[in-house]
């Protein structure tokens, strides 16, 4: 006999948000959310899968098509039929006017729970008074789900009143803006719907759990080794004597390597939050243009918005013995990390250049007929703290975009509205130690060495994207 | 009501039925059909639904249910409003919600039924 789990079969009518709901909680950007009504017309099973096992089922369903009609055949047959819903799929399911209701009644007629999605930002109808009712009729163990996407919400409390007499749980749940926090509150509240449910609703959750704790561990380790890569990443070429006798031809060198190492830093961040999305199952990736994960990563935008202060870069230069770098950022107080700083250091090739601050530094060998012009490891104190920065507020979209926004209207007028913008990186707000710790990792890591910071760096971090999967830091989701 | 109908379709409210809440109320809204003196044949009838939510079978068979009574070339209207509000009880219907009706009410290929917002739209067409 197949291992019994829990199955809840999503119910509500056409367009209150029902697929959304199961996109979010099942994390599958790829369910099929459409505008139109009546979308979803056959009841689809989507599984939470944890190493290759179901720990619990949600069934996306139609929505009601003859509400009306099954309400007053449940009324006219509550006393003979203990089970309501098979009796009804016994007696219509040959017809073709209810196939569709047939459809959303067959995983409640085969024992799953029930969770009803109402679109809490519309008044409470005739249709929706039925639908409550019929539902209560089947006696299954049930819950409803207040979907509401937008600010409008002087009909919540009319709603609760409602659904409080016909549902044992009733939950506010954006399933657009649904954090890691609020999914798993949804699904602890399960338990209550059904006290027989409860050792099988936890057993889902815990393993839910223990697999985000197994995935967020992962995006940190992508983090460090995206960190440490980039970080004692170089470039080298060697040239014949005789391609560089003119300046032009030096400084086409210095260009090509410039770019070409600007370039791979870039591609060293884009294949480490390829590597988060997936992590956290992301396949449908929208971004605002605005975003901060929209500009180039060397930009001064990315600059200064993130990574540390000026003051708290100086105090963690000092504890990672590197004052000479800091000291070259007071004096030019700029943050740019972009081209025209490397070929500023290009140009100069020394350490502790003034004018601007660079990114790398050039270094020429020569050997008889040849010279080798190589470009890194990085030396500016400020970008790793940037980088950082960055990749967290990247793994913080991707723990806390829910997988059911790809339908959110984002230009409706009435959308729930985004948070006040909070131009602070995660960095920045970490404490002194903390930043120290980070700041000897990073020296150590430009040196190529392993740290001994190394497995306090990871604890860090790893409490910044558990602080913004359980809402205790901002995801900065704005930024 | 009455005003926004004349404008839409120059009839004149004759007698009125309500629907939606369960086939008592749809027997009656047939009877008044059934029994309705028609005084200037063929019959016309005026459905007003609230368009802000999505088009059911329920409510296509109400049309089917009212076609059937009041005879094949009966001039049927279906006239939706959007989301009442508290001071504005027919507002217009947003642009998105009409078509999904349309769909719907384009698949019954019933030539006299036509489908029109009860109230104007704002002026580009949008949603409201």
């Amino acid at each position: 006999m197949a291992e019994r789990i829990p199955q809840l079969a999503i119910m509500g009518h056409p367009n209150a948000g029902k697929s959304s709901v199961v996109a979010t909680l099942t994390e599958n950007d790829r369910i099929a959310i459409d505008k139109r009504a009546g979308t979803t017309t056959s009841s689809d099973v989507y599984p939470v899968v944890i190493d290759g096992r179901n720990v619990i089922e949600f069934i996306d369903t139609p929505g009601f098509q003859n509400p009306n009609a099954i309400l007053e055949w449940f009324q006219n047959n509550e006393q003979e039929n203990q089970d309501l819903a098979r009796a009804f799929i016994k007696a219509f399911g040959a017809d073709e006017l209810y196939s569709h209701d047939c459809a959303l009644l067959e995983p409640v007629a085969n024992g799953a729970g029930i969770i009803l999605v109402v679109d809490g930002s519309k008044r409470i109808k005739e249709k929706d008074r039925v639908e409550i009712e019929l539902l209560r009729l089947t006696a299954r163990p049930r819950m409803a789900v207040l979907n509401n996407l937008t600010s409008q919400t002087r009909y919540m409390d009319q709603w609760q009143d409602a659904l409080s007499k016909a549902f044992n749980s009733v939950r506010i749940f954006n399933a657009h803006r649904a954090t890691y926090a609020e999914r798993i509150k949804l699904l602890n509240a399960l338990k209550s719907i059904d006290q027989r449910w409860e050792p099988l609703v936890q057993e889902a959750v815990d393993a839910f759990t223990n697999d985000w704790e197994r995935r967020t561990d992962q995006a940190v380790t992508t983090i460090l080794d995206l960190l440490k890569q980039a970080l004692t990443y170089k470039v080298s070429r060697t040239v014949k004597d005789s391609k560089i006798i003119f300046q032009s031809g030096r400084d086409r060198i210095k260009a090509e390597l410039t770019a070409e190492f600007e370039d791979d830093l870039r591609r060293l961040e884009v294949e480490a939050q390829e590597h988060i999305r997936t992590n956290f199952r992301h396949n449908v990736w929208h971004l605002p243009p605005d975003s901060i994960l929209e500009q180039d990563l060397l930009s001064e935008e990315v600059g200064q918005a993130l990574g540390l202060s000026r003051r708290q870069l100086a105090l963690v230069g000092m504890a990672a013995g590197a004052a000479s770098g800091v000291t070259v950022d007071l004096a030019t107080a700029g943050h740019s990390l972009g081209s025209g700083a490397l070929f500023g250091a290009a140009a100069g090739g020394v350490l502790g250049m003034v004018g601007g601050k660079a990114l790398a530094k050039l270094n020429i060998e020569r050997a008889p007929g040849t010279h080798t012009f190589t470009i890194g490891p990085v030396s500016n104190p400020r970008f790793p703290f940037v980088l950082l920065d960055r990749i967290v507020l990247y793994s913080a979209r991707a723990m806390n975009w829910a997988h059911g926004r790809q339908a959110a209207e984002e230009a409706a007028p009435n959308r729930v509205p985004d948070k006040d913008v909070r131009k602070q990186g995660f960095t920045e707000a970490l404490s002194a130690q903390q930043q120290r710790v980070l700041g000897r990792f990073f020296a150590a890591a430009r040196r190529g060495k392993d740290s001994d910071q190394e497995a306090e760096c990871r604890e860090i971090i790893m409490g910044i994207l558990r602080g913004v999967s359980l809402d205790e830091i901002d995801s900065r989701s704005d930024l | 009501m009455e005003q926004l109908l004349l404008a839409l379709s120059g009839w004149r409210v004759g007698a009125y039925a309500t629907f939606g809440a369960g086939s008592a109320m749809t027997l009656q809204a047939l009877a008044l059909l059934e029994e309705g003196d028609w005084q200037a044949p063929p019959p016309r009838v005026v459905v007003i639904q609230d368009g802000s939510q999505p088009p059911i079978t329920e409510n296509l068979l109400f049309l089917r249910e009212l076609r059937a009574v009041a005879g094949t070339e009966a001039q049927m209207l279906l006239a939706l409003v959007g989301d009442p509000e508290d001071d504005d009880r027919l507002p217009p219907l947003r642009a998105f919600d009409f078509t999904d009706w349309q769909r719907k009410i384009d698949q019954m290929a019933d030539p006299y039924l036509r489908l029109e917002m009860l109230a104007p739209s704002s002026e580009d067409g949008e949603e409201v």
